[in-house]
Parts: C-alpha cells; structure tokens; sequence
C-alpha cells in the first residue's frame, strides 16, 4: 500500500524559495530606488555605516518603508487566508468585512481623543479591528446567518465605517492630512517610530496565524464536526480573530486602508497550489503578499515621480487583471497544471 | 457497546428527545428511523456531546458526557448530514480525523500516517486525495468524509443520513462501506431515510415518534411489532423477488399524503 502522507507531492515546490529570492531583491531594490537613486553597493554600505552620505535616506526613509511593504503585505494577506478559510467563503477579507474599516474608524477616533500618540493609535487600530471581527461573528452567531449573508453584512459594516470615518474627519480635518491616500492605502507616512510600533504587532500575529495554521482546516469543517474532533471550537475562532485583528490593525497603522491585498493574495496563492497543508499555504501567502506589496511600492513611488501614487492604486491595476485571469478557472487550471 | 439512559433534550423548551433507553452493539450496524423532526439527528449530537442533554451515554461503563472532548474524539466519530463542500484537497480533509491524537503541533507522526492510510484504503479514496472537495461528486465528497471519520479509529460511528443526494450506486457503495466497518467490529449508529434500505442493512433498529423511542429491535422484530405502520403510514415487507435491491419493500402506501 503506498503511503498517501509519505509520497505527498505539492504543486510548484519551488513556490516557496522563489519567492523568498524575489522578495528579498525587492527588499533591496526598494532602498536602491526613489528620488534619489543610490546604486545597491552604496545601500549596502549606508546599511553599515552611519557616516554614509546616504545614511539618512537608507535607514530613516526606505529601510522601514520596506520593512513595512513587508509586514503589510503578508499582514494583510495572511489575514485574508484565515478569514477565507474559517468562513470557508472566498469573499471574505480584512478590507471587505469591514475588519479594516473598523481600525481605520478607531485611528481617526483616537486621534480626535488622543492627538497623534502613537501607542494610542496603535492600541486604537488593534481594538478597532478586534471589535469588528467581534461583531461580525457575534452577527453570525446569533442571527444563525449564512456565510454569504455574513459577508453582506460585512460589507455594510464597512460603508458604514468608511462614513463614520468621512464624517468624523470632515468637522475635525487635522486628524488626517491626506484623507485619499489613507483611503486607497500608502506606505509614504511609515517611519522607524511608526514601524517601532505597528511592528511588533504584525510579528505577533503573523507567529499566531502560523502556529494556528495547522488548526485553520478544522475550522472550515463546521462546529459539529470540529467538536467531535476533539476541538475546542470558540477557543480556537477567538485565537484566529484575535491574530487577525493584530494584523489588520498592525497593517491599517502602518498603511491605511490597504483593501485589495487580503482578497487577492491567498486566492492566487491557492489557486496555485491548491491546499494540501495549511501551513505551507500559509508561509506562502505571507511572502506572496510581502513581494507584491514590494513591488506595488515600488512602482508607486517611480511611475509618477517625483510625485508618488497610493500603493493602493498600482495593487489594483496589476492585480485585478492577474486576479481576473485566475478565477475564470480556465486561467487558473492553465497555470496550476503541472 | 454503547448505551444510553433516560436521554433527554430540550432546546428553547421543546422537549426533543424524550427519556430514551438503547443499546447499540458493537459489530452491529443500528438503524434509527423516524419521520423528519422526530428527534433522530438531536440523538445522535446528544451522543457525542455536541447538544446539551441529560441522562447517560455509557461506553465500557464509563459515561461519555463526562469526558473530555478529546477523550471522546477517541472513541466516537460522528458525521453530520450537512457538510460544507470545501476548497481543500481530499487528502487534507482526511488527515484532520488524526486531530485527537496529535500533540500541539499537529504534525503526522508515523501511527497517524498509518491510520490515514488504512482509512485512504478501506473508502477506495486513493485517487481522490489530491482532488480538491470543489470539484467532487456528492458521492466522492461522502467518501472523502467518511475516511476521516475512520481515520479518526474510533470503536462508535455516528452517521447523519450518510446516503441522502446520492445516487443509487453512490449509495450502495455507502451500504457497503457500512458493512464491512461493521465486520471489523466497530459500533455503527446511522440515520437513514430510505425504509427498504434501512431494513435491508440494519442489524438492529430503533423507531422514534415525536421524541420518543416507539420500539428497537432486529428488522423482523419491528415488522411483528406492528408500530411501523403507525410512524410511516404504511407497511414493510420481506421481500422475496430474486435478486433484488433490497430485501424489503414498501407496501400498502397511502395514495394521498
């Protein structure tokens, strides 16, 4: 008898060290690249050196900007994965149920309340998302609604943050300086302080989403069959709301309403390599949505130059073509053959 | 063997399961029929624990209510009648009945890996692993479900309507997988729709009216009891033709319902 688990074979197990190689280029190249251009060995150099003439730009500007393009991107795709997974709906992410919206709400909330404390906002994000999540379970847990229905009012949660947010910053507008840019998502506010704080946040709950990962496909099968599989189903679906709520909100401080990203980034990923073990797909996920983010970034801050676009904006123009592409399933079978 | 005493459930003040005594034997396939709300599904979750009962669900003379809802992962499996039809490969799907046995990580060791592979046979599931359940028959889907459940090595399976939306042959295969699980000893507990079928594959079965456990016993048994023609309208038969699908059939049914 052959061993199904010893002979497992997965799809494009290069996958993963591409993409880890591609990112960390991106990495590199993103410091390398801007209004000022600074070839990589003098990025190097100023990475080492804080008497470099490029110090300044390497390290207080374009190494956190990286480092967030890279904490956001897999932030917000991970966060994505988990919610698509639990509500087994692949509508669901952090930008459409309203889980960012509802931290967008608490910065612009907190800001009014606390000026412009970081920690405050930090914190604010966090609870913002968390709140949101909440409520959307608590929705669905006690109006028995589908998952579609769930995803419905979700949306409308949403809208409904996204007006609280017009309206709170139109009779206060010094809470936010450039309303557009937050809305579409941008990494052009991040900063070594900014990033001192979202940061750790996004670590945090990218190390929960990973070590849950290996729980996420039990929550996908229904309370009843979870239960009898010996797990503790509301312990668990609060641990996964929990770390979605750092992430989200990690990656709502560090840049705006980034929407687009935790739909688009696990269904291409799956869509690939289908699911054959979650943690795989996870660790996936997270460097797919970091190398996208890099290079959305990237191509922000250059197309327009010296002006730069929201990295919401070059996210949707390459990924809504590419996303289109893949779920018609033809494109998709086309492309996952092998 | 698996015994339940004086069970009872109520949700929202309806009294759902009334008082019910049973035994299920092990290397026996029990049948629980009924009319739709009659209770057959709510007995099955207050056996596993998944509904808020009173009463006793013994197993080896230790009461499975009392357990941990791992320790009872060991000794019961339990598939609903509605299952999500999920984008996960089916391999995947089958590797989660091993979740009661493994540590933290919830990593394959080699006694899972056995398990999972045993279930992989005795379903015929080996081409099906590495398709995702999206694209599955209803059938195949059943299958895949069932494996996991196996893989899971409990002695008590609990099934919810195993065989309904399937096609015929698909049901069959369901039929017999259910028999050969009996063969190898194991408890079976199913809900099933279909009289002649259930007839034709129960060991024992067990009659429910609104709540209430009417009458248990061997088909033959239920058939001389007389309380089949009272929960179903009509009557059920031995059924002699040659080589027929099931060895009982209907007779006697209302023309109007």
């Amino acid at each position: 008898m052959a061993s199904y688990t010893k002979n497992k074979k997965y799809k494009f197990p290069w996958l993963g060290p591409v993409l880890l190689v591609v990112t960390v280029l991106l990495f590199f190249v993103s410091m390398a690249v801007g209004a000022v251009k600074i070839p990589l060995g003098d990025v190097f150099r100023a990475l080492g050196d804080p008497s470099s003439s490029d110090y300044i730009i390497v390290v207080n500007l374009r190494l956190p900007r990286a480092a967030a393009c890279i904490l956001v991107g897999s932030a917000l795709a991970c966060s994505g994965l988990v919610l698509q997974t639990m509500l087994n709906n692949s509508l669901a992410s952090p930008g459409i149920i309203g889980i960012n919206s509802g931290a967008g709400l608490a910065i612009v909330v907190f800001s009014v309340w606390f000026g412009g404390s970081l920690i405050g906002q930090t914190i604010g994000t966090f609870l913002g998302a968390f709140l949101s999540a909440m409520l959307i379970y608590a929705i669905g847990r006690f109006s028995g609604a589908s998952r579609n229905k769930l995803i419905l009012a979700g949306i409308a949660i949403s809208r409904l943050f996204a007006a609280l947010i017009d309206a709170i910053v139109l009779v206060n507008p010094d809470v936010m300086t450039d309303r557009v840019a937050f809305q579409l998502g941008t990494l052009s506010k991040v900063s070594l302080t900014s990033l001192s704080f979202g940061g750790p946040v996004i670590a945090v709950g990218l190390i929960g989403v990973l070590i849950m990962s290996r729980y996420l496909g039990m929550l996908t099968l229904g309370d009843d069959v979870a239960t009898s599989l010996g797990m503790n189903v509301k312990l668990y679906r609060f641990f996964a709301l929990f770390f979605v709520a750092l992430l989200s909100g990690g990656a709502v401080a560090l840049s705006g309403l980034l929407s687009f990203l935790g739909l688009i980034a696990p269904h291409i990923v799956r869509k690939l390599i289908g699911t054959k073990s979650y943690p795989r797909l996870m660790v996936l996920t997270a460097l797919f949505g970091a190398a996208l983010t890099l290079l959305c970034d990237l191509i922000a801050r250059v197309v327009v130059a010296p002006f730069e676009l929201p990295v919401g904006v070059i996210m949707a123009i390459l990924g809504v073509p590419f996303f289109l592409f893949l779920i018609f399933d033809k494109g998709g079978r086309r492309l996952a053959r092998n | 063997m698996l015994e339940i005493k004086n069970l009872n459930v109520s949700v929202n003040g309806k009294h759902i399961v009334k008082n019910a005594d049973a035994t299920f034997e092990s290397g026996k396939i029990t049948c629980i029929l009924g009319a739709n709300g009659c209770g057959k599904t709510t007995i099955l979750r207050a056996i596993d624990g998944l509904i808020k009962s009173e009463g006793e669900v013994i197993c080896d003379g230790k009461d499975v209510l009392k357990m941990t809802i791992k320790e009872r992962a060991r000794i019961i499996a339990f598939l609903p009648q509605k299952r999500p039809t999920l984008h996960i490969e089916g391999g995947l799907l089958i590797e989660h009945g091993r979740f009661p046995y493994m540590n933290f990580m919830k990593k394959a060791d080699e006694e899972d890996i056995k398990a999972i592979d045993r279930a992989i046979e005795l379903t015929g599931t080996e081409d099906l692993v590495n398709k995702s359940l999206s694209r599955m028959s209803g059938g195949e889907q059943q299958r895949i479900y069932i494996a996991c459940a196996l893989a899971q090595e409990t002695d008590i399976l609990l099934l919810d309507e195993p065989t309904t939306h399937l096609d015929l042959q698909s049901q069959i295969s369901i039929m017999q997988l259910m028999q050969k699980l009996r063969d190898a000893g194991k408890t079976v507990i199913v809900v099933l729709h279909d009289l002649a079928q259930a007839f034709s594959t129960a060991d024992s079965i067990i009659l429910m009216k609104d709540g209430e456990i009417v009458d248990s016993g061997t088909p033959e048994e239920l058939i001389n009891g007389g309380k089949i023609k009272e929960v179903f309208g009509f009557d059920i038969v031995k059924d002699e033709t040659e080589d027929a699908l099931y060895s009982y059939k209907l007779l006697n049914l209302p023309k109007e319902y």
